[in-house]
């Protein structure tokens, strides 16, 4: 017979292979009785046996000798081959690493190199680690049978097949690494392409991480009934005691068992009874907040009541079981949550008390009354998934300080909520979800910590232990610790924020404060940021960021030049953003926009007043309305300039970017994004243009400086002034120049430095009297002799000391009192007055005390005058007058010169007083010009009512006055502000129906009747700051309340503009718009 | 007695506007809606704390003891009744609490913004 035999993929011709036997028995001396091809056959047997023995031998050493190739392509093996196989002349190892001809030739075939990802590799190996593994378990099958065995060959074939034909693996080796090196010699491995979706493994891995943080928390929290945690567990295994609650609860009586089921619960599931009672507790309430909401059903109650938001915080508990927020369900930032709890029992009250308890119960009965089996089954669901969830927080919460844990879980938790399809947001958002989520519960704990940390200092004070009773009655029997404590100052807030003050204060956090306290907050914590922020323009980006740095009044006050380039560069973005495509925003504010005055204009006036509505509304109504809020807050006026004078003004040196510049580019939308150096290039004094890096870096390397502590400004400013006037005096009062300064300081105490209490009045005179005096000390040759409608400014020199100057106004020019000092009735002694050796104190009390009172007694003389004139004198004085303290010395003046005290020393035997009203020259002429009963109209010339024609000055350019009038052209020649103010005083011109004389640089417009609107050009005007076009009454700009009556007259002069389309016109058309909405603004508060 | 409900819709409208600021300076915005009403609840909570504990801390004893007082009328103090309390114990209460919150707030966001 002619046999092919197999082994290992070796084929052996029988005929050869009898040859072979028969040399080989040559050499054994075998006796062969058999037919040589019996023998033969029976001889392949053998070798069979012998190569599988082989094999199994090599298998168990498991890559120790390498067995001979079984690919199913392996080359006949000749007969001698297996000769010398069988007597061992060439080892098997030789054979398995490709020394045949044949494997070189199949080496020549080994595919080219394919690429596989790290993945694939590792998802590869695995699988030629799995076929490796079968071939090795049919191999130890084999029983040396050929025919019994060759079933099991013909597998581990088919198996190598398949590691040639997936990994090209034509080679076995009985060591996996051999092979695993095998392939990888043949691919090229790729980096993994990023995941396609971020749930592809998190499953798996977070389930694994999550019960391995759950196993800690577990045993470190030694959290006993774990197993209750699983719904399923506790709906089957507490049916009894669960059913026998839900029977307390729709009972109108509590089960008389209701506590030992409790304690029965307490005990299997590891949840203390507390917990379980407020369980049922939430359950009561869901019925009672049924039944109240029955009866509110038709009172609009219950509308109310969501307006303040209770809905949402009563029952937190049910919040947390409805799972909405991630946050909730997992328990975290759960102290917050209790401390709502606390806040919405004491409107939970209040909510009974609203109804009446009797008719509430008696709903709650009823509604108890119907409740079907098929409720009490859901009841008691219910309370099966409280108590899973109740277990399951316990075990969350444990170590939840840990914020990595905590970040884990946050994780954990998403992860499998994105796995199970459940996930909130885009599988693409998941990982700043989870970011966010972590800030939130960490960030809500430290908030919570923040207020922990109050609360324990206000008990070291022992407020707590003065609220005793309200603790009590806020937190009821149930609560206790910090939940009742923090419950105590909720209920106190809860309170507050309905006092209307309290409101404001809170409303006014919805813009300007809230930009300045967290830009404070960044600027004073981080002294970086801004600069950082941007690149030099102002764009949306850094809009938000550059809006709170302008808002910021010490900005305002230490970099007034800056602020003003950076208002302008804002507003100018302000305005592109609401000329472009994109003012949908303002479509709301807009609707509010077109009454009266815009349903009146043109297109394009409307346009532009868009940006005002950009302004007062949408997203940045809080940033610059609360300009506005921030001065009603602050009690400060408003709009129309007020008497926070603009800083800018004693620069002169400013030069505003051209409204009309912006308002044609803004139209034109040429102004696209508007470059901070190109928008204050215009601005720029003669340091040049300074873009915004360099302007916020400069404005942070000086810090902040109070304004005790002065301002870094190498020029004087502006800051505040008050107008001298007798109205609201007691008849007899005069104002002076003394009244006036103090009113300034006691009117701007915070910006001006005071630090005190605000509500300790005698502490705030005291420093502004102080201050008073120090300022009337540093003013230099001061006007001292003032009328009514003169102004009495105050600023800042170049050291920081405050000074005064007084300017006419509207009054008479101010001049000099005639002191004893210039008219020779008293004369100091100059080496006295310097501390000389000459020095006589005694002398010089005399002198100041004939200074005191004027010779004739009508005109006295101020101490203070004494001490701006002389106060070496004063201070010599004082030291000899038995006060050595100066200041007290100065006080004792000031209350002195109030009327108040007199003061006594040895060298002022007689005690004098007078009293402020005499401390300076009164107002002896009221202003001419001052008129005092203009008043508010609904914008018709009729409501203008003046009681005296203004006095119309000769001009003292009437070669000028005449060119304006004879030029033909007179109205349009006053197009502008320009125009305005290049008017010499005392010229007047036509304009419509008014007649318009410009006097002390203020502008008077007279109609027929002789009625006068007065009005002021300012440098600057913005929404909540001042008006461009101030208009006076009384001596006083229209602002704050009064704006509304300064709209009409602002009006009428628009109205008698020839030329609607001049830049006078649309200004003043713009501002008359602001305004209009800046008393919108303000009429909520 | 006092219902609370015709009087503070305005004071709860400024709490929730200034939370939903906190949460837009903390760069929370865009959550879910039931995240973003956990976050909103619990800073509202918390704000309303603290506005309690500044009134707290400037009502003194005899304040103290007065708004005590008030609780004895009803559920909740009445906000008039409150108003004229603190008028009388503190009367510049405003700018106490603008400069207790000018102190929380930015505290609050840059909580939230680690």
């Amino acid at each position: 017979m002619t046999g092919i035999i197999e082994n290992k993929g070796h084929k052996l011709d029988s005929e050869k292979a009898a040859e072979l036997i028969q040399q080989s028995a040559e050499v054994e001396n075998v006796e062969m009785p058999e037919s040589l091809e019996q023998t033969a056959q029976k001889k392949i047997d053998d070798i069979n046996q012998t190569a599988l023995s082989q094999e199994k031998i090599e298998d168990q050493a498991s890559g120790g000798i390498s067995s001979p190739d079984f690919s199913p392509a392996a080359e006949k093996i000749d007969a001698q081959r297996v000769a010398a196989i069988t007597v061992g002349t060439e080892n098997i190892e030789s054979v398995a690493q490709g020394n045949s001809p044949l494997s070189a030739e199949t080496a020549k075939k080994e595919p080219e190199p394919k690429k596989v990802t790290e993945s694939q590799l590792k998802s590869d190996l695995e699988a030629i680690k799995d076929y490796h593994n079968q071939i090795k378990e049919l191999t130890s099958k084999k029983r040396g049978n050929y025919q019994k065995d060759k079933i099991i060959v013909d597998q581990i074939h088919t198996i190598k097949g398949k590691l040639e034909a997936e990994f090209g693996l034509d080679k076995y080796s009985p060591s996996f690494n051999v092979m695993s090196k095998a392939y990888q010699e043949n691919i090229n491995v790729i980096p993994d392409e990023p995941e396609s979706g971020p749930v592809a493994t998190a499953d798996s891995l977070s389930k694994m991480g999550r019960q391995d943080l759950e196993n800690i928390k577990i045993k470190e929290g030694k959290i006993q009934g774990v197993e209750y945690k699983e719904l399923k567990y506790a709906r089957e295994n507490l049916q009894e005691e669960l059913s026998s609650l839900v029977e307390s609860l729709v009972s109108t009586k509590i089960n008389n068992d209701f506590e030992g089921r409790i304690e029965a619960l307490a005990n299997k599931t590891g949840l203390s009874p507390e917990a379980l009672r407020e369980i049922c507790q939430d359950q009561e309430a869901a019925i009672v907040a049924e039944a109240k909401g029955e009866l509110s059903k038709n009172s609009g109650f219950w509308k109310k009541a969501a307006n303040i938001g209770i809905t949402s915080s009563v029952y937190i508990g049910a919040g947390i079981l409805a799972g909405t927020s991630i946050a909730a369900t997992l328990g975290l930032g759960g102290l917050a949550g209790m401390s709502i709890i606390g806040g919405a029992r004491i409107v939970d009250r209040s909510i009974r008390e609203y109804i009446g308890k009797n008719k509430l119960d008696k709903k709650v009965a009823e509604i108890k009354g119907y409740k079907t089996e098929a409720d009490k089954t859901a009841l008691q669901d219910r309370l099966a998934a409280a108590i899973s969830l109740k277990k399951t927080l316990e075990i969350d919460r444990v170590d939840l300080k840990d914020q990595e844990a905590r970040a884990k879980l946050i994780d954990n938790y998403i992860d499998e909520q994105a796995a199970a399809g459940l996930s909130p947001v885009q599988p693409e958002e998941l990982a700043g979800y989870k970011e966010k989520m972590a800030r939130i519960l960490n960030g809500l704990d430290d908030i919570d910590r923040l207020n922990d940390q109050q609360e324990q200092k206000l008990n070291k004070s022992g407020i707590l232990g003065k609220l005793q009773k309200v603790e009590k009655f806020i937190s009821g029997d149930s609560a206790a610790g910090r939940t009742s404590t923090a419950a105590v100052f909720v209920g106190l807030g809860f309170v507050a924020r309905q006092v209307p003050i309290v409101r404001q204060v809170l409303a006014g956090y919805a813009g300007y404060r809230f930009g300045a306290v967290i830009g404070d907050s960044i600027l004073d914590r981080k002294k970086k940021g801004l600069a950082e922020n941007t690149d030099g323009a102002v764009t949306a980006e850094n809009y938000a960021t550059l809006r709170q740095r302008l808002l910021d009044q010490d900005f305002q006050k230490s970099k007034p030049e800056e602020f003003i380039k950076l208002r302008q560069a804002v507003a100018a973005f302000e305005d592109q953003q609401a000329t472009s495509a994109d003012g949908h925003k303002l479509s709301e504010l807009n609707e509010q926009l077109q009454d009266g005055l815009l349903k009146s204009q043109e297109k394009s006036a409307y346009k532009k007043l868009k940006k005002f509505a950009f302004r007062a509304g949408g997203a940045v109504l809080g940033a610059i309305g609360g300009e506005a809020l921030h001065d009603v807050l602050s009690h400060k006026p408003t709009a129309g300039g007020g008497n926070m004078v603009e800083t800018a003004n004693a620069k002169g040196s400013l030069k505003g970017v051209s409204v009309d510049d912006i308002l044609s580019r803004g139209q034109k939308g040429v102004i696209e994004t508007v470059r901070m150096d190109e928008a204050v290039a215009d601005a720029s004094s003669s340091k040049g243009s300074v873009d915004v890096d360099e302007m916020l870096a400069r404005s942070q390397q000086s810090d902040y400086v109070s304004p005790e502590n002065n301002i870094p400004s190498s020029d004087k400013s502006h800051l505040f002034e008050d107008v001298v006037s007798n109205k609201d005096l007691k008849p007899g009062q005069h104002d002076s120049l003394w009244r006036s300064t103090e009113q300034i300081f006691k009117n701007h105490a915070s910006e001006l430095g005071y630090k005190g209490d605000m509500s300790d009045k005698t502490a705030l005179e005291h420093w502004a009297q102080g201050q008073t005096a120090k300022t009337l000390n540093n003013s230099g040759d001061l006007l001292d002799k003032v009328y009514e409608g003169n102004k009495i400014i105050i600023e800042q020199d170049e050291t920081g000391n405050y000074r005064i100057h007084v300017e006419q106004g509207e009054g008479l020019e101010p001049g000099h009192l005639e002191h004893p000092v210039k008219s020779g009735g008293a004369n100091l002694d100059e080496n006295m007055v310097k501390g000389s050796s000459k020095y006589d104190a005694e002398e010089i009390a005399r002198n100041l005390k004939d200074r005191a009172f004027d010779p004739s007694g009508r005109n006295p003389y101020d101490i203070n005058t004494g001490l701006h004139h002389d106060p070496m004198a004063v201070e010599a004085g004082s030291a000899d007058s038995g006060t050595h303290d100066l200041g007290d010395e100065l006080h004792e003046m000031n209350k002195t010169l109030h009327g108040q005290t007199d003061i006594k020393s040895p060298l002022y035997p007689d005690p004098f007083s007078f009293s402020a009203e005499q401390a300076v020259h009164p107002v002896e002429h009221p202003s001419p010009h001052v008129d005092h009963s203009v008043s508010g109209g609904k914008g018709t010339e009729s409501d203008i009512k003046v009681d005296k024609p203004v006095e119309v000055i000769p001009p003292k350019n009437q070669s000028l006055v005449e060119n304006l009038e004879g030029s033909g052209g007179g109205n349009k020649t006053i197009d502008s502000i320009a125009a305005l103010k290049d008017m010499p005083n005392g010229a007047k011109i036509p304009v419509g129906e008014l007649t318009l004389v410009k006097q002390d640089n203020r502008y008077n417009f007279t109609n027929a009747q002789g009625e006068t609107i007065k009005m002021t050009i300012n440098k600057f005007g913005g929404f909540g700051q001042n008006d461009r076009f101030g208009i006076i009454r009384d001596g006083r700009i229209l602002d704050g309340k009064l704006l509304s009556e300064a709209i009409p007259l602002k009006q009428t002069i628009y109205n008698n503009l020839p030329d609607k389309q001049s830049a006078l016109a649309k200004e003043l058309l713009e501002e008359i718009a602001k305004n209009k909405e800046e008393v919108e603004f303000l009429s909520g508060f | 007695m006092f219902n609370p409900f015709s009087h503070q819709s305005a004071g709860a409208d400024s709490l929730e506007n200034l939370a939903e600021e906190v949460i837009k300076q903390s760069g929370l915005e865009g959550l879910p809606a039931g995240d973003h009403k956990f976050l909103k609840d619990n800073l509202i909570a918390q704000l309303e704390r603290r506005l309690g504990q500044i009134m707290a801390a400037n009502l003194g004893e005899d304040g103290l003891a007065d708004y005590e007082q008030l609780l004895a009328e009803g559920p909740t103090a009445d906000p008039a009744k409150f108003e004229a309390l603190m008028n009388k114990y503190s009367p510049n209460y405003q700018a106490k609490v603008k400069a207790g919150l000018d102190e929380f707030i930015p505290q609050m966001v840059e909580s939230l913004r680690k």
